[in-house]
């Protein structure tokens, strides 16, 4: 594995030693009733790396799209990097990267790979910027660790489902987040790849990026991951802290 | 015979309204606005008839309906947590309702009134200079807002939720595409008529796809295709004597079908068959 440019600096939140906090959250789905994640209070420490899993519908995707602020909770208080989200949510999302699950795009996808990774970047650009030859050398430089430089110039869409699953990775890696969301990242993948991922996390969160993955499977749980934690029918049900 | 200055005029305004055509199509196509047509033509013909019940001119209702759909879409949308495509379509039954009430009210043969025939089937006669000058003042507007925004639009055409956890605030990005290509319809329509402006938009998205397996160089051919389709389409129109905006829909299939054809003869090639 080549060495990671990745991580960077721990910034933390003004009088706060969590990054992310979340206090009896509830979240209702539009038009539904029953929450799909009810009275949550979780919080993480800067630098920790968390598993979050569970059976389908137990919440674990509404929790990261909540911390994210794509979901609003009906209920309850969360700060994410010293910030009250969903109302300050732009400020922080610039230091957030999220993967999210099962993200397949159809073979007349007119995006190659390089620009789909290139794209995260945009979000850091003013008004007029392009993208700069510093740009370009850390999209090959993402694109290098996770061994897919020669998908660079394809068609996202007429790669495989595990080609595209690392070009997603490739995505949230280039905008060396502090946070790093990941739903289901080993979906896709095969055992060898899943392996590679889980050592390229460890070695992530070793460099201080904060992680929080979601994963049915824990067969390969990285070597770094402090907690797991288990969520059933929208609520925690367990924790278990490694190390 | 048409007069000459007219034909310089449209010559004119052939660059600027393929070129409008072409980036709306790309923008339709990506953001699935595929409605948006629909629901703007049909707001124009509501603002037409009900200035023929009024007994007033009919263009600056057509305008003003047409740009009030293209601006209530996107709030209306958000605020009830629906696709845009779908709150399009309800806006374009309401539209087409109301066009048909106030034609309904509308003492003697409304449908016929010159006005609304030229709103339904478009007209040459629509290009005059000032027709030409807000053409190009458009153009130059959604070039230079896509140029100044051109990685956070890339990005929102990509996936809007991706670009949103990226931290793009993507709804006043796609409002503004959304009142641009309104616009755009709504200017076409003068030319192209109601029935047709759409089917030219996404025919031109199609024929965009089958050339270009890559955004950016759709977003470069489609205003070129745009300018052929019109050029070719009031060529015929001008020879042949035959309804305009009809002549640039049938260019626009034409062109769609050589595209068609030329990536068939490409893939024999590729597999040797030729």
């Amino acid at each position: 594995m080549g060495k990671l440019a990745f991580g960077g600096r721990i910034v933390r939140g003004i009088n706060d030693k969590y990054i992310v906090r979340l206090e009896n959250v509830h979240v209702v789905y539009y038009g539904e009733t029953r929450p799909a994640i009810y009275d949550i209070s979780l919080k993480v420490r800067y630098g920790e790396f968390i598993l979050i899993t569970g059976p389908n519908g137990a919440g674990k995707t509404t929790l990261l799209d909540t911390i994210i602020g794509l979901l609003k909770p009906r209920k309850g208080t969360i700060r994410v990097l010293g910030k009250n989200i969903p109302e300050q949510v732009f400020e922080v999302r610039k230091f957030i990267s999220y993967v999210p699950q099962d993200f397949i795009k159809k073979p007349n996808e007119p995006f190659l790979v390089k620009d789909v990774v290139a794209l995260a970047l945009a979000s850091f650009k003013s008004t007029l910027d392009d993208f700069t030859e510093e740009d370009w050398t850390r999209v090959y430089e993402v694109l290098r660790l996770l061994g897919i430089e020669e998908l660079a110039y394809k068609p996202i869409g007429k790669l495989s489902g595990g080609q595209q699953q690392k070009v997603m990775i490739a995505r949230a890696l280039v905008r060396r987040p502090k946070l790093l969301l990941l739903d289901e990242p080993f979906s896709n993948l095969d055992r060898e790849s899943r392996v590679f991922m889980a050592e390229l996390f460890t070695k992530l969160n070793k460099d201080g990026t904060t992680i929080i993955m979601v994963s049915h499977d824990v067969s390969v749980i990285p070597k770094a991951c402090n907690r797991i934690i288990e969520m059933k029918n929208g609520k925690i049900v367990n924790e278990v802290i490694l190390h | 015979m048409i007069p000459l200055d007219l034909l310089v005029l449209i010559g004119l305004a052939t660059i600027p309204s393929g070129m409008l055509c072409g980036l709306s199509s790309v923008f339709i196509y990506r953001l699935r606005l595929t409605t948006l047509g629909f629901s703007v033509a049909h707001g124009a013909l509501a603002g037409a008839a009900l200035s023929l019940y009024l007994q007033l001119d009919p263009l600056p209702l057509s305008l003003l309906f047409a740009f009030l759909t293209a601006l209530v879409l996107g709030p209306i949308a958000e605020a009830l947590r629906v696709p845009i495509d779908l709150v399009s379509m309800v806006i374009f039954s309401l539209n087409t309702a109301l066009a048909l009430l106030f034609v309904y009210l509308t003492p003697g043969t409304a449908l016929t009134a010159q006005v609304v025939s030229s709103i339904l089937w478009g007209s040459i006669l629509a290009v005059t200079p000032l027709y030409l000058i807000i053409l190009i003042l458009l153009t130059v507007i959604y070039m230079l807002y896509y140029y100044t925004f051109k990685p956070k639009l890339l990005a929102i055409l990509f996936d809007r939720r991706l670009a949103e956890a990226d931290g793009i605030n993507t709804k006043y990005y796609i409002y503004t595409v959304i009142f641009l290509t309104g616009a755009t319809i709504v200017l076409l329509l003068r030319l192209v008529g109601g029935f047709l402006v759409f089917t030219l938009l996404y025919n031109l998205a199609v024929t965009v796809m089958q050339i270009a397996n890559h955004i950016r160089k759709m977003l470069i051919l489609s205003p070129l295709l745009g300018v052929i389709t019109i050029y070719l389409g009031l060529t015929i129109s001008f020879y042949l004597d035959l309804p305009v905006g009809v002549c640039i829909v049938l260019a626009s299939l034409m062109l769609l079908m050589a595209t068609l054809g030329y990536k068939k003869l490409i893939s024999k090639k590729v597999l040797g068959i030729l």
